[in-house]
């Protein structure tokens, strides 16, 4: 437990605190296992998780488990923790981590690695699972590790005990069951893992030998100790009937996503050839509206929240969205209750549509044609026209809107100047047609703010083979469009760091060798790589130099078709041959159908899965 | 039609003395919403209800009385609705008594602290109070020496277990505001000792009119 005179001497001390609305208190004594959910960033970004709800509310929803929250310390925090020697506890009993049954990691991105490291070293905890030792269950935590990155955890492999593959509603009491026989038994965490890798999902990077080429890359991998040569991914079949917490712990301090997170669909029917969640989520499987209906009117009654937000790869693709909606404002309105729609697409943005969100109030619109040339967009699957952004911000404008955001992407496969050249271009219609929408605001000025991130190249894409544009060259692209769009007043561009871009690529399609810039990383001190303030790229180079690792070889090089990838044991559904085939038609500029439109086979179909569009294999 | 304002007077203890003001507001507005209070909403764009807590408290202080302010369509019934607000929030957030204020927040004279510290009770503790008493005031000009005696109403200290407790009425009027956190100060800067260099706790136990009796 904290002392008061240590949350006296840091800014948020309510970041530290616990004690909120919905929490789970259970007594210590009277459960069999203890799970720590670790969110490796800071509490207001952990805390507007939607995965981070889901699964605690699963954990304790076992009568016998009780599973508490840890977020990652920030930086004044753990300044104090080591100056006194406090160790990381979990919020909800005070308790430190080395108690606990279970410390498990959400993976959300890359750069949060180091952010693991250090939360390990201030829980007291050695740093690899092998120097964790091999111990009787109970007496040392067992490290496990899920969510996005764990589709290719080979660079945090040697740090975690188990890493889960796929959605977490059943796979994860399915663990903690088995655990707690085993623990019961006095069995030891080398046999506890055997045992594991035996249920489906479950990946335990110890029972794999990794063998390396003389060209560096992988020659072999053995499974060790009967264990599966593919782990397959685990997915909810039905989420209609899959769980659902009807409560959400309200955190005091402000976060990230003050709402309710309402989740309409896993999956998407897209297929951007650049989109890892596109691919790893698929098979699509939708919720249907009465559920959700009350699923939203429950959280709403327990939270008193006063937003709902739909959340979805790409709410417009909801087949049922309008059923949906119409259900939802019939009673939101009247309670105030502000709905809001990320991730519309600009081809779905209809009048319609802009009066059923506005109906309440409506944040400010963004669209993402990632593209400036319909060559490019057709490269990347994109699938959209300059018609249909165009008409989308009219459809704004038309509303009331001064103000629109265009996501966009550079570095993209096959991209040439042109394709830049597109973008600024692209900005500057979407802001001549502000002044040709005779319904706009009059009197006031239109801003166009276009966010242009460097493409990363990442497992399970039909782009995982790219290599990715140097940090140099990403560094000219980004001058190039800035001098395309000097002296444009109405236009404002954002770009990503091309360095930070760099170090996410490196990581996303690393392997286990990595690890060793990962500890000497922790040696000297760094944390925080998303937050820009503590990025430092010198640092990393010379950890690199240091550990005797080229990164351009993960970040930089196209990988072979017919290489051995880091994640290769994985099967997620989505076949290889596939995404190879995807790639092709990318580089030949050709689109593919989404998945409403035609089957393209992409294999997802054969993990099942209900309310969803696939055909039966 | 015209709303009714209810004023709800609760505690703020343990945990929750690190909840900023302005966290406390949000929070509160969700426990009145969990608990379905008619919440009366403002006209225009963005409809809020509107709350108001007297007396912001520093982060770090517990509270025995906090008072709040809202506006509802109706009057509830006032045990019913402590009662049911009692039950959407935490126990550390209890809800003492609900009732149809008279008097306004603005009619606030004085506030009453209960100050525990961790030194050992000595008899110039008066003494330090007697007088001048200059600590460092923060400002828009920066830290300013000023003199607070004139804020402290009455000031009296007493040995506790292991270490001090002082009882402190100290202004709390809209145009003077004492916060308590001086009286620490001060007691560290007699000490010649940094910020943070003994454990302590703030309570408030009472809010007061300008006469000195309980505001209601």
């Amino acid at each position: 437990m904290y002392s008061d005179s240590l949350l006296r001497s840091v800014e948020k001390p309510g970041r530290y605190t616990g004690g909120e609305f919905g929490q789970v208190i259970k007594s210590k004594d009277g459960v069999a296992a203890r799970v720590a959910f670790c969110f490796p960033d800071t509490y207001e970004i952990g805390m507007s998780n939607l995965g981070v709800r889901i699964l605690y509310g699963v954990l304790n929803a076992m009568d016998d488990v009780w599973c508490e929250r840890v977020f990652a310390p920030w930086v004044d925090m753990e300044a104090e923790m080591r100056k006194k020697g406090i160790r990381l506890s979990a919020l909800e009993s005070g308790d430190e981590l080395l108690c606990f049954d279970f410390v498990a990691f959400t993976l959300q991105y890359e750069l949060s690695y180091t952010n693991v490291l250090n939360m390990l070293e201030l829980a007291g905890l050695p740093l690899t699972s092998a120097e964790r030792g091999d111990l009787v269950l109970g007496t040392s935590p067992i490290v496990i590790g899920g969510g996005p990155c764990a589709y290719n955890a080979e660079p945090v492999a040697d740090f975690f005990d188990l890493f889960l593959i796929g959605e977490g509603e059943e796979a994860l009491p399915e663990l903690v069951r088995l655990y707690i026989n085993m623990k019961k038994s006095g069995a030891s965490k080398s046999e506890f893992l055997r045992e594991a890798a035996k249920l489906e999902g479950w990946y335990v990077p110890s029972l794999y030998e990794i063998e390396y080429g003389d060209d560096g890359t992988i020659a072999s991998v053995t499974p060790l100790d009967g264990a599966p040569a593919k782990i397959k991914k685990r997915i909810v079949l039905d989420l209609d009937k899959s769980y659902f917490p009807d409560m959400v712990v309200m955190p005091y301090i402000e976060t990230v996503h003050d709402r309710i997170m309402l989740e309409v669909y896993r999956g998407c029917i897209r297929g951007c050839r650049f989109c890892q969640a596109g691919m790893v989520y698929r098979p699509v499987r939708e919720k249907s509206p009465e559920v959700l209906d009350r699923q939203a009117r429950v959280l709403c009654d327990n939270t008193g929240y006063s937003e709902i937000s739909l959340s979805s790869l790409s709410i417009s693709d909801y087949s049922c969205l309008r059923d949906l909606t119409q259900r939802l404002l019939s009673w939101t309105e009247e309670r105030k209750i502000n709905l809001s729609l990320p991730s519309l697409r600009a081809d779905s943005f209809t009048d319609e549509l802009m009066e059923r969100i506005s109906s309440v109030r409506s944040s400010g619109l963004t669209f993402a044609p990632e593209a400036g040339t319909p060559r490019l967009r057709d490269a990347i699957n994109k699938n959209i026209t300059e018609e249909e952004i165009l008409s989308a911000c009219r459809t704004a404008y038309a509303a009331g809107k001064t103000s629109v955001k265009l996501y966009f992407m550079i570095g993209l496969p096959t991209e040439t100047y042109e394709d830049i050249d597109g973008i600024a271009e692209l900005a500057q219609k979407a802001v001549d047609e502000y002044y040709r929408t005779p319904e706009r605001v009059k009197g006031r000025h239109v801003n166009v703010t276009i966010s242009v991130a460097g493409f990363v190249p990442k497992p399970f894409t039909p782009f995982q083979w790219c290599a990715q544009d140097t940090v140099e060259t990403l560094r000219e692209k980004q001058a190039y469009l800035a001098d395309k769009l000097k002296g444009n007043r109405k236009v404002r561009y954002n770009w990503h760091e091309a360095k930070v871009s760099f170090l996410e690529a490196v990581f996303a399609r690393g392997d286990r060798r990595l690890s060793a810039a990962l500890i000497e990383a922790r040696r000297r001190g760094v944390r925080f790589d998303s937050w820009d303030e503590f990025f430092d790229y010198d640092v990393w180079m010379d950890i690199f130099k240091t550990v005797g690792i080229d990164p351009s070889f993960y970040a930089n090089r196209e990988f072979g078709k017919n290489e051995v990838l880091p994640w290769d044991i994985f099967d997620i559904g989505v076949t290889k041959s596939f995404l190879h085939r995807e790639y092709e038609r990318a580089k030949r500029s050709e689109p593919s159908k989404n998945c409403r439109e035609g089957c393209l086979g992409c294999g997802a179909n054969r993990l099942g899965g209900e309310r969803s569009c696939c055909p039966i294999p | 039609m015209l709303p009714h304002t209810l004023r709800i007077r609760f505690a703020k203890r343990g945990k929750l003395k690190f909840i900023s003001h302005l966290d406390l507001c949000r929070t509160m507005q969700a426990a009145m919403l969990r608990a379905n209070l008619p919440l009366w909403y403002t006209e225009g764009y963005n409809p809020h209800p509107r709350i108001t807590i007297a007396l912001p408290l520093s982060v770090g202080c517990e509270s025995e009385c906090e008072l709040l302010d809202v506006r509802v369509t109706e009057l509830p019934d006032f045990a019913q609705t402590a009662k049911k607000l009692g039950n959407a929030t935490v126990p550390e957030l209890e809800i003492l008594e609900i009732y149809e204020p008279i008097a306004k927040f603005s009619d606030i004279g004085f506030a009453e602290y209960k100050i525990y510290f961790d030194l050992p009770y000595s008899d110039d503790y008066p003494a330090l109070f007697s007088g001048q008493v200059i600590v460092q005031k923060r400002t828009k000009r920066g830290d300013v020496d000023t003199d607070i005696s004139k804020m402290i109403k009455s000031i009296k200290f007493e040995a506790e277990s292991h270490g001090t407790l002082c009882r402190a009425v100290l202004s709390a009027s809209p145009d003077s505001y004492l916060n308590p956190e001086y009286i620490v100060r001060a007691i560290e800067n007699s000490r010649g000792m940094d910020k943070n260099s003994f454990e302590y706790s703030i309570c408030r136990m009472n809010i007061l009119d300008k006469s000195g009796k309980t505001f209601r």
